[in-house]
């Protein structure tokens, strides 16, 4: 039955049903009815707005896009191209000012990435200094980040990978860097707020936290509210994470089943592990990917998931590669990694990089972006409007 | 997961309410259905505590905001969802039965006017059925992704209150935004403006040869309704005419028109 004949009266949208609907929209629709009216720009353009959208997003994996930048251009990947078709990135078109990301030789781009904001530092080897730069790839917009005001000297301290998260009591973006003064005895860190726009140093009561000094520089992790690295306590593998609402740092011991020390039966000698393995992201839960097994010629990766305590995710081969899970598919059955080899010639290593999608129920593997690179950073984001 | 709930009524599992739209139709909705309208819920547990039903007779819940092309329409939706007080299903049953509503969502959707749609989202929203009002909400939203600023302007009834230099900068800045989009109104509108040209009056001309002349066919004389003017008032080249015609009588009173 056709209701046309029915109108009496035309009916105007109360604003918040307005909204629902809206919400329901991509940023690119939504940016360009920032220009209906006034009013719906002053909507969309509102912190509320911007949360109530993203908690939509978030629920819905087709939302998950993954940022990657190789050593001269930056390219997007959506859900798509990820999970279901072959598999091009889409060539973004970057232009931060200020903020060369392919300027110098001693400089390596890294990347963190929390709700749909992209955090990257722009690393310079030699003086060890960092910069960083906030980026919305959805809205295309940036902010380029001050220097920390009371640094000490970058020759005299050493600083720890840098982490990028979201403080659920404030409502607050927080870029953070945790350090240590020579002669290696108090521990700060360093939080920059991107509400506030500023830099604070707070002293940290944590034992023992420190990067494996293996050449597989894990990455820092980000999960619901809280910043992970990978770290050793007294020659075992450990967890460490710092709250941001909280800011305080605690220990996550790892799954008490797994081994890292494997004995090899015929020799007697332990080979260790402790340099293979990742944490990562496994939808909204954290995920940590291991390389263990009974013996050397046994090994595989299983993968370990954070929910209530550790449980047992999947076991996958293992190909002589380190894996970072990075994103899961809609129902659970693909998960995205970036992949990293070392090949040797001679002594020396160049670590190579590659995105990679295992199946786990079938155990296969296919390439997404096949050229190993060795300067490819890849992180994922969810379509937001924050930072408008 | 459907629910396992105890029914407090046995009795009333299979009991009817009537509905009375504002056009003055009747509809009898099976009580399972009607509770989703939590509008129609609350009115009738109001009723209860009145203890109106203790009578017996059935009350007519009045919505005089909803017109029973509407209700029909929310109504048949309401069946297809998960009902609450059903038996548990098992899990092939909670498929096939899941995929039968998508392809009445489908189908419901194909034959949608985009301006039924706010219909039933008022009604949905009056009635507070939460989960036509999600589906509705989403179709709406799906329908204008891909539309331009003007069409969400005239579908929404929204004034634009930007001065035309500030909706000229936004547009510049953010042009990315704009691309690949429906052109509705634009696009129809580009396409007139190439095919307008002015007419410059240039004089009488004596003396052209050979003469011009007017097809068999055009009229001529004076007009029928004012003497003064001579007919034809404005001639062009070419004899193909591309002119809307009434279906009644063809244009040269032949059999056939070519």
């Amino acid at each position: 039955m056709r209701i046309c004949k029915a109108r009496r009266q035309s009916f105007t949208i109360p604003n918040d049903l307005v909204e629902d609907i809206l919400s329901r929209l991509p940023v690119k629709s939504l940016m360009r009815f920032k220009c209906v009216s006034k009013a719906w720009h002053t909507l969309i353009s509102s912190c509320r707005f911007a949360k109530s959208h993203f908690q939509r997003a978030s629920q819905n994996p087709s939302c998950m896009n993954v940022i990657v930048f190789t050593d001269n251009c930056v390219l997007s990947l959506g859900y798509e191209a990820l999970f279901q078709t072959c598999v091009h990135g889409q060539p973004v078109d970057v232009d931060f000012q200020g903020f060369p990301l392919w300027g110098e030789e001693y400089v390596e781009t890294n990347l963190a990435s929390c709700n749909g904001l992209v955090c990257i530092e722009l690393y310079n080897r030699r003086k060890r200094t960092s910069e960083y730069l906030v980026w919305n790839p959805s809205t295309k917009s940036y902010k380029n980040i001050p220097r920390p005001t009371s640094t000490p000297d970058s020759m005299s301290c050493w600083f720890y990978r840098f982490g990028f998260g979201y403080d659920y009591s404030t409502d607050d973006h927080k870029i953070v860097r945790p350090f240590q003064i020579f002669p290696f005895d108090m521990k700060r860190i360093e939080i920059f707020s991107l509400k506030t726009f500023t830099w604070k140093t707070i002293l940290v009561d944590v034992d023992n936290i420190y990067n494996c000094s293996l050449p597989l520089i894990p990455k820092t992790t980000y999960c619901n509210g809280a910043i992970y690295w990978s770290a050793r306590k007294y020659g075992k593998p450990s967890i460490v994470y710092f709250d941001l609402a909280e800011e305080i740092f605690h220990e996550l011991p790892w799954p008490e089943s797994v081994l890292y020390c494997i004995r090899d039966r015929s020799s007697g000698k332990c080979f260790y592990t402790t340099g293979l393995w990742e944490l990562g992201t496994f939808g909204e839960h954290l995920c940590l990917s291991v390389c263990t097994g009974e013996s050397r010629k046994n090994l595989c990766i299983q993968l370990w998931v954070m929910k209530e305590s550790w449980t047992r995710l999947a076991t996958i081969p293992y190909l002589g590669t380190c894996l970072r899970p990075m994103c899961v598919s809609k129902n659970g059955e693909k998960v995205l990694m970036r992949e990293t080899q070392v090949k040797y010639v001679g002594i020396t290593g160049e670590w190579y990089y590659k995105l990679v999608e295992w199946n786990l129920t079938d155990h296969t593997c296919t390439s997404i972006l096949c050229d190993p690179n060795p300067r490819m950073e890849a992180a994922t984001y969810v379509e937001s409007l924050y930072l408008q | 997961m459907s629910n396992t709930s105890e029914n407090p009524n046995p009795s009333s599992s299979s009991a009817k309410m009537t509905l009375k739209t504002s056009d003055n139709e009747l509809f009898e909705v099976e009580e399972a259905v009607a509770m989703k309208f939590c509008t129609v819920k609350q009115y009738f547990e109001d009723e209860k505590d009145s203890d109106v039903a203790a009578r017996g007779s059935t009350t007519v819940i009045p919505l005089p905001n909803v017109h029973s092309a509407v209700l029909t329409m929310l109504i048949s939706y309401g069946k297809k969802l998960p009902q609450s007080n059903a038996v548990a299903d098992n899990h092939e049953e909670e498929e096939t039965k899941k995929k039968e509503r998508k392809k009445y969502e489908q189908g419901l959707l194909k034959n949608l006017m985009p301006g039924e749609l706010l219909d039933l989202i008022s009604a949905a929203n009056y009635l507070d059925f939460k989960e036509g009002l999600e589906f509705f909400n989403q179709a709406l939203a799906d329908h204008i992704q891909n539309k331009s600023v003007e069409y969400v302007r005239k579908f929404f009834g929204i004034k634009n209150d930007y001065e035309p230099h500030e909706e000229e900068k936004y547009r510049e800045e953010y042009a990315w935004a704009f691309e690949g989009i429906e052109c509705w109104l634009i696009g129809e509108l580009k396409q007139f403006m190439a095919k307008t040209k002015t007419l410059d009056i240039a004089g009488t001309l004596l003396g052209i040869k050979p003469a011009l002349i007017v097809a068999s066919f055009s009229v001529r004389g004076l007009n029928s309704l004012d003497s003064n003017i001579l007919k034809p008032e404005m001639i062009a080249p070419g004899e193909n005419i591309l002119a809307a015609w009434i279906n009644a009588i063809g244009p040269t009173g032949l059999d056939s028109n070519t």
